[in-house]
């Protein structure tokens, strides 16, 4: 079993990540499925031993991870199962046991990953019991020892907690002793006189289920019939007391064993299922798009027992008479129905209303292919955004075929597709994009006030990106012909900074000043090279004195600007001269980045400033469809609308796949 | 009860916190083109974004005709053809078959054959419309297209749009991929349903920044109990359309 857990563990998602999330991630969706393939570290959970009698509980919790307690639309999720009962007089204090309604199933969401040390945890499950008792939002540690005061603790501040209402209080001790669980931590055991309805016990899991998970499914294998088999099993809200069997209750829907009656709401039932008894496995899922409980017997679909559940829901089960036994799955072994396949069809079903829905508001707007004709705007938005220029003209072309009979309405050919000017200027960007990337920053400038005037003056901080990255080619385009020089002489020359009589040569700044002296670190120093025989090293020099006289002038256009960041930029840029390589300089330059990065950099600060200033969206309208679409599905989500779980953007898009 | 309100600033950090991967959204866009029989574009979206098609892209080369025959309007053409390739597709499709003449119609009523228009709807659809009623309202809608001045505004006429044709391409390339055991839905298209049925969801629940017009996807802050606010500004315009 250990096996298949750690391999189907990849592919889980649990409640307790999706709940923890719904609070705080804003990107939960998103979360939800990545944590499908990204190792997820996480404290591991802790399971403590459970405490022995003689700490006056028994506490035993079902580590499950495996095939799915839970089952959410894309990962079925694991969950726990603390079951706990005071097992012994001591434990009469009022205060403790009052917490302890009665045994209950504890149910929530777990790691789908397990860390090493929870794996190994989980192979001795039997050595190692409970673990996260509570995982309320407040214990950021997620460990805990169950035992019972540490038990109430930590129900306490849990806003969904079994924290009992007086009256059940008082019943509290006599409930649990009405249960008892087994050794293996699973199954619960009716221990009660089972004489009348009100000997009934009922178990419920001490948390509620998130209705972000879509679908949540359980099993219950009925181990021992007992007398009468008087068996419930269903769901629950928080407050409904644990002395009656599930559905007999208002806020309580159950499905009982023995006359095979859907309770919901009353003692009453009215005929739903079979019958069940020893060895039949009934599963009970909730599922959160409809608010419908269904049941299973024996990996059979019973059919929808209930609709218009209201949450929060709680797993229950409930015993009345002696002898009955049973054991739930929460999913740390298979299920005997196919969840899986039912959840696919779930999907089906969200996503073909969804088309309906599509359906009615395209035939409200009267609109032919509402939503599905902006989508071929969109992929050309896209293309022309991106710069992907021949795509975007071959595609305009075949979405509006010269047509040589076309009249009427004719004119949309060229309105809507109107991207004539938009693909030239697309193709003026990359080409300028290919400029900057060839690291002819010179040339960039002039393309740029060629084709938008004014776009540089406007544009302070991109002309200083620009200015640097100029500098920066300059002192790398000097240091190769250096390099190929004497290395060690070489290697003093990037800690010079400046050179006060180096010769003006070959300035293609245009309104720069005149020389001035740049001053790195305040200590001017003289360049100090070995200057052997040969071309190459004059040429190097030839250019590193250009470099410097650049450097020059920016300080000096610069010196008066209090900015922090220009300050920043220009130190950054400056620091190459640190490095005998300007761009493979690893180290401090590592915010220079390798040559690619930094010109990609800065042609992306370019790109933006073109599009700002040509008033064009900065974001491919596309991407923001697919982030709009992230957010609001993460936001349902967080809002509790179990409906968003069937729609998973990277589930659904299998782009991976692609 | 007042609704939540997320302000754009968050709303927007949210956004950017967002990971788009350029190589997804490439693959997407790939997916299309091939699906939707954009040959051309695909191979030019290829060599330019890096974006492998993941079949051989001459396997779509005769959906890519069909879609441009019936993109240009020549329904006969594109029907011919599809004959051509298998012809139990319209066989076994009458719906599809059915839109394939409403459109030859629909053209002949834009090119002003309004006699041929009648002959042809008499003989030949007005038969299949009494067989389904779904097909004669269709059918009478469409013709209601004479009543009306083919360039004025009228209410039928999203007909003459290029989305109409757009709307039958797809359809018919639908038909095509299936008969050829094909993927037959691209993934784009569910992404904006997603991000359109999200939106639907949230509108009960909370006020936030919203894209109403996905052709450009700005988002907009719907003012308070107003219907599409000065805020707004021309971004709905277009995709009213026609």
């Amino acid at each position: 079993m250990a096996q298949r857990e750690n391999s189907r563990g990849t592919d889980r998602l649990t409640h307790e990540d999706h709940e923890a999330d719904s609070e705080n991630d804003t990107s939960m969706v998103h979360n939800f499925i990545h944590a499908v393939r990204r190792p997820i570290s996480r404290p591991p959970t802790t399971i403590a031993t459970s405490s022995s009698g003689a700490s006056s509980a028994t506490t035993l919790t079902t580590a499950a991870s495996s095939a799915a307690s839970a089952t959410s639309v894309d990962s079925v999720s694991s969950a726990e199962v603390t079951l706990t009962r005071p097992i012994d007089s001591r434990m009469s204090d009022v205060e403790q046991t009052s917490l302890n309604v009665a045994p209950s199933v504890r149910h929530y969401p777990q790691l789908p990953l397990r860390t090493a040390q929870n794996r190994a945890s989980q192979q001795h499950p039997h050595r190692q019991g409970a673990a996260i008792p509570l995982p309320e939002r407040e214990d950021s540690s997620r460990t805990r020892v169950i035992t019972f005061g540490t038990l109430k603790k930590a129900s306490m501040p849990n806003r969904a907690s079994t924290l009992s209402p007086p009256s059940i209080e008082k019943h509290s001790v006599e409930k649990t002793d009405k249960t008892e669980l087994s050794e293996d931590d699973l199954q619960v055991r009716y221990t009660g006189p089972g004489k009348a309805d009100s000997d009934a016990s009922a178990i419920r899991a001490n948390r509620p289920i998130p209705p972000q998970c879509g679908v949540y499914y359980y099993e219950i294998l009925i181990k021992s019939n007992g007398q009468q088999g008087y068996i419930g099993i269903g769901a629950c809200n928080a407050n409904v007391a644990l002395d009656r069997l599930p559905g007999w209750e208002p806020l309580s829907w159950g499905y009982h064993g023995d006359d095979g009656n859907g309770f919901e709401g009353c003692g009453n039932g009215r005929p739903f299922g079979p019958v069940f008894t020893t060895g039949d496995v009934i599963g009970c899922g909730i599922n959160f798009r409809n608010m419908s409980l269904f049941y299973t017997k024996n990996g059979i679909y019973l059919g929808v027992a209930f609709r218009n559940l209201k949450g929060p829901l709680y797993p229950t089960v409930g015993m009345r008479t002696s002898g009955e036994i049973v054991e739930a799955n929460f999913g740390q072994r298979e299920f005997v129905f196919n969840i899986e396949e039912y959840v696919k069809d779930e999907k089906m079903e969200a996503w073909q209303s969804l088309e309906d829905n599509l359906q009615k508001e395209a035939a409200s707007k009267n609109q032919v292919g509402f939503l599905s004709q902006n989508l071929s705007k969109l992929v050309l938005s896209y293309m022309i955004h991106h710069g992907y220029s021949e795509s975007a003209r071959q595609f305009a072309s075949d979405l509006a075929p010269q047509s040589s009979n076309q009249k009427g309405h004719g004119t949309h050919g060229s309105s809507e597709f109107d991207c004539a000017s938009m693909v030239q200027d697309t193709e003026r960007r990359k080409e300028i994009r290919k400029t900057i990337l060839s690291g002819d920053i010179d040339q960039a400038l002039t393309m740029l006030e060629e084709s938008y005037p004014g776009i540089t003056t406007s544009n302070e901080d991109m002309l200083l990106q620009l200015r640097c990255r100029k500098f920066v080619e300059m002192v790398s385009s000097a240091s190769s012909p250096l390099r190929a020089l004497d290395k060690q002489a070489l290697a003093k020359i990037p800690k010079a900074s400046a050179s006060a009589d180096v010769e003006m040569q070959d300035q293609h700044e245009p309104g720069r000043s005149d020389s001035a002296m740049m001053d790195v670190d305040g200590k001017p120093s003289e360049i100090n090279v070995i200057v052997n025989d040969g071309a190459p090293q004059l040429e190097g020099l030839g250019l590193l004195k250009n470099a410097i006289q650049y450097g020059q002038f920016l300080q000096e256009q610069y010196k008066s600007n209090r900015r922090s960041c220009v300050k920043t930029m220009l130190i950054d840029a400056f620091s190459v001269l640190a490095y005998s390589d300007a761009d493979s300089s690893s180290g401090l330059g590592g915010h220079l980045g390798s040559k690619a990065v930094s010109r990609e950099k800065v042609a992306s600060t370019v790109n933006l400033a073109i599009l700002a200033s040509q008033h064009l969206p900065t974001t491919a309208p596309l991407e923001t469809v697919y982030r709009q679409a992230t957010v609001a599905l993460s936001e349902l989500t967080r809002q509790g609308v179990g409906e968003a779980a069937f729609f998973d953007l990277n589930h659904d898009l299998e782009y991976k796949h692609l | 009860m007042a609704k939540k309100v997320i302000s754009k600033e968050e709303w927007n950090a949210r956004l950017a916190e967002v990971q788009v991967d350029r190589d997804d959204l490439n693959k997407l866009i790939m997916n299309y083109l091939i699906i939707e029989g954009y040959k051309d574009a695909a191979e030019k979206f290829s060599q330019e974004s890096g974006a492998k098609p993941p079949v051989n892209l001459e396997s779509i080369q005769n959906r890519m005709v069909v879609r441009t025959a019936i993109q240009r309007g020549h329904i006969e053409e594109a029907i011919e053809r599809v004959n051509d390739l298998n012809p139990e597709i319209l066989d076994t499709n009458p719906k599809l078959f059915f839109h394939l003449q409403q459109q030859r119609l629909i053209e002949y009523i834009r090119e002003g054959r309004v006699m041929e228009a009648l002959e042809f709807a008499q003989e030949e659809l007005a038969p299949r419309g009494e067989e389904n009623p779904e097909f004669l309202s269709e059918l009478e809608r469409t013709m209601s297209l004479l009543a009306f001045d083919l360039n004025g505004p009228s209410p039928v006429s999203d007909l003459l749009t290029p989305a109409q044709r757009q709307k039958l391409a797809s359809e018919l390339n639908s038909a095509l991929l299936l008969s050829q055991s094909q993927e037959k839905d691209p993934k784009l298209p569910a992404l904006l349903k997603m991000c359109w049925w999200a939106q639907q969801q949230l509108d009960e629940r909370c006020t936030y920044p919203k894209i109403k017009d996905f052709n450009k996807a700005e988002l907009v802050m719907e003012p308070m109990g107003a219907v599409g606010g000065g805020s707004q500004g021309s971004s709905s315009s277009a995709v009213a359309g026609a």
